[in-house]
């Protein structure tokens, strides 16, 4: 059985994605893998109804970055994020970026690429 | 003649006394008064000659002989005639006496000459006064040359000093103004505060101007603030302008000097437009480390990825292994062209003035055309060029750099499946040669318009590129002096003018 149901990955850069969901097939992580450009896909992704149980997001995209996507994600009903627990996943490794986004209510902080060491952190996360 | 010379002392006449019958009352008054008179007599001209050793007024000098003569010929006639009372020397006696009566007539004469020389001379009383007065003119005159000296010093002081230095009543009025004045505007002494700041203070600056000096007249206090004057050559530079306000018996009144701190300003602007210029550029740097260093691990997180995938599992079928190769050819592309942009920038900052020179828009078009021409071809671009403005003095990689990119941007953002439809041009407008560069293709949402200069920005993953072609231009025309503007509508048009 799966860890988790639904993941969206949430990344403008397509081989990243095509990588991320691979990994996430091949160590049984979810049952269903969605994919968004930047945080304004997300975004609608999510108002259209495709709630996932978890998302990763990086945060240098086009349109709409990271952060942006926060602001608005933060601003959204509580009955949806909730449910929404966000992993940021980046190969960003500024210190600004980090400290950035502490701000908002995340779940972990991972820098790619995305591995079973780290989808292993991921799962502890939820355990504590 | 000579008889009356042997004779003069022959007694060979009566003697005086005969005439009074010896009688001693009458004789011996005679004798005693006489020789009295003549001692008196006699005495006189020895006053007269100290009188006269210590006053040497020439001017009188022969009345004074002639009176002491006359004075002692007198003293001599009365000696004769107590002498001739016992012995008669009367012969004797007529000569002291004919010389007394010469003396007396000469005296007598001198005397009514000179009189009114005399009456000239004031009296001591008089001289008193008028020496009080002399010495008060003498005093007064001796304090004026000490003001006269402190003035004279004051308007050397005012001569030798650089400032421009002007008194201020507190009616506004003007009452001195030193030389440096004109040397600077070659205009008049001013007499009006209002007059002078409409004429020679910055238009901008007057009104503030005026509410100083407003401010300062109604509190009686110091006044100092920085000021555009006009100089004789219609030029405006900057002065701090500083009063201190003087109250004493006079009235109240500013003493005001103008500092010229024109290049001080002048120095103090570029070293703050350089330390802008330093911030933003480490601002850059900043940016510039921490995106490179993200744009190039993101394509190598990739490949390593890739790999491990391909060494997990080996691609059953020639379709997956294509798709693989075509990831791999990819995430290469990207590191290649972010470190090509990278060494671009790097170029950008080392750019020589050697490298202007007068370059024509045509040849660079070509130039341009060619590095481009894979991308035209495939896309089937049409571009249309009209340089009105047909050359520039520039740098030659600059100006092909502003070209490619602005081209290979217009050509990439066009709408799918539609042919891409570019107008270049170049015109002039102020003596300022603009290039414009319009394509009927994505454009590019207001809200974006001032971040896609960034380094590293892009708003469409759906092309490709790097985020650097517009931070490069960007950069190029803020290192000369130009600017770069962007006008546009979503999914009509752009336009990218550059105002070189």
């Amino acid at each position: 059985m799966a860890f988790t149901q639904k993941v969206l990955l949430v990344d403008d850069d397509d081989i990243a994605n095509i990588l991320h969901a691979k990994t996430l097939k091949k160590l049984n992580f979810c049952d269903e893998i969605g994919t968004a450009e930047n945080g304004e896909d997300a975004l609608a992704a999510i108002k259209g109804g495709l709630i996932p149980n978890i998302l990763f997001l990086d945060l240098k995209m086009p349109n709409m970055d990271g952060f942006d996507f926060l602001i608005e994600f933060e601003s959204l009903p509580e009955t949806i994020t909730q449910n929404v627990m966000v992993f940021i996943l980046t190969s960003s490794i500024s210190k600004t970026d980090y400290e950035k986004v502490k701000q908002f209510r995340i779940k972990g902080y991972l820098n790619k690429p995305l591995n079973q060491q780290k989808l292993e952190e991921v799962k502890k996360s939820f355990m504590i | 003649m000579i008889e009356f010379f042997n004779n003069l002392f022959e007694n060979d006449f009566m003697p005086h006394g005969h005439c009074y019958f010896w009688e001693p009352s009458i004789l011996w008054s005679h004798a005693i008064s006489d020789g009295i008179i003549a001692l008196a007599y006699c005495a006189i001209p020895f006053s007269l000659i100290t009188i006269f050793r210590k006053h040497h007024d020439t001017k009188f000098i022969w009345m004074m002989i002639l009176f002491a003569v006359f004075i002692f010929g007198c003293g001599v006639t009365h000696v004769f005639d107590v002498i001739n009372i016992w012995v008669p020397y009367y012969r004797a006696d007529s000569v002291a006496r004919v010389i007394t009566a010469i003396a007396s007539v000469a005296t007598a004469v001198v005397l009514i000459r000179v009189t009114p020389d005399i009456m000239k001379i004031p009296s001591i009383s008089e001289w008193k006064k008028l020496n009080e007065e002399m010495k008060e003119k003498l005093k007064q005159l001796e304090e004026k040359d000490q003001i006269i000296e402190s003035i004279k010093n004051l308007e050397g002081f005012a001569l030798a000093i650089p400032q421009i230095m002007m008194v201020v009543n507190k009616n506004g009025q003007i009452n001195y103004m030193n030389e440096k004045w004109h040397e600077y505007s070659n205009a008049m002494k001013q007499n009006d505060l209002e007059y002078f700041i409409h004429e020679f203070i910055y238009p901008d600056q007057q009104i503030l101007a005026k509410e100083h000096w407003q401010t300062a007249f109604e509190k009686q206090e110091k006044i100092e603030f920085n000021v555009q004057l006009k100089s004789k050559n219609g030029a405006y530079k900057w002065f701090l302008l500083r009063g201190q306000a003087l109250n004493d018996e006079i009235g109240v009144r500013w003493i005001t000097t103008l500092t010229d701190i024109d290049e001080q300003i002048i120095k103090n602007t570029e070293l703050s437009n350089k330390n802008e210029e330093l911030t933003r550029l480490n601002n850059d740097l900043d940016n510039f480390v921490y995106t490179a260093s993200h744009d190039l691990r993101s394509p190598i997180n990739n490949l390593e990825g890739l790999i491990e995938i391909y060494e997990d599992e080996p691609l059953q079928n020639e379709k997956a292994r294509s798709e693989m190769w075509y990831l791999f050819a990819q995430s290469i592309s990207r590191l290649k062209s972010t470190i090509n942009d990278i060494a671009d920038i790097a170029k950008l900052q080392r750019s020589k003035p050697e490298d202007i020179g007068m370059i024509s828009f045509e040849e660079i078009y070509q130039e341009v055309l060619e590095d481009l021409h894979f991308l035209i071809a495939s896309t089937n671009s049409n571009i249309t060029v009209d340089f009105q403005q047909a050359v520039i003095k520039y740098s030659n990689r600059n100006l092909r750099s502003i070209l490619f990119n602005l081209l290979s941007n217009a050509i990439k953002y066009c709408k799918p499946n539609q042919v891409p439809e570019i107008r270049v041009s170049t015109y002039e407008i102020d003596n300022k040669t603009i290039l414009e560069v319009t394509d009927e293709g994505l454009g590019i949402k207001r809200e974006h318009h001032g971040k896609i200069f960034e380094m590293f920005r892009r708003y469409n993953n759906k092309v490709e590129g790097t985020g650097l072609g517009l931070y490069i231009v960007k950069r190029i025309l803020q290192n000369t002096g130009g600017v770069v503007e962007v006008e546009s509508i979503v999914n009509n048009y752009t336009t990218f003018r550059i105002i070189f």
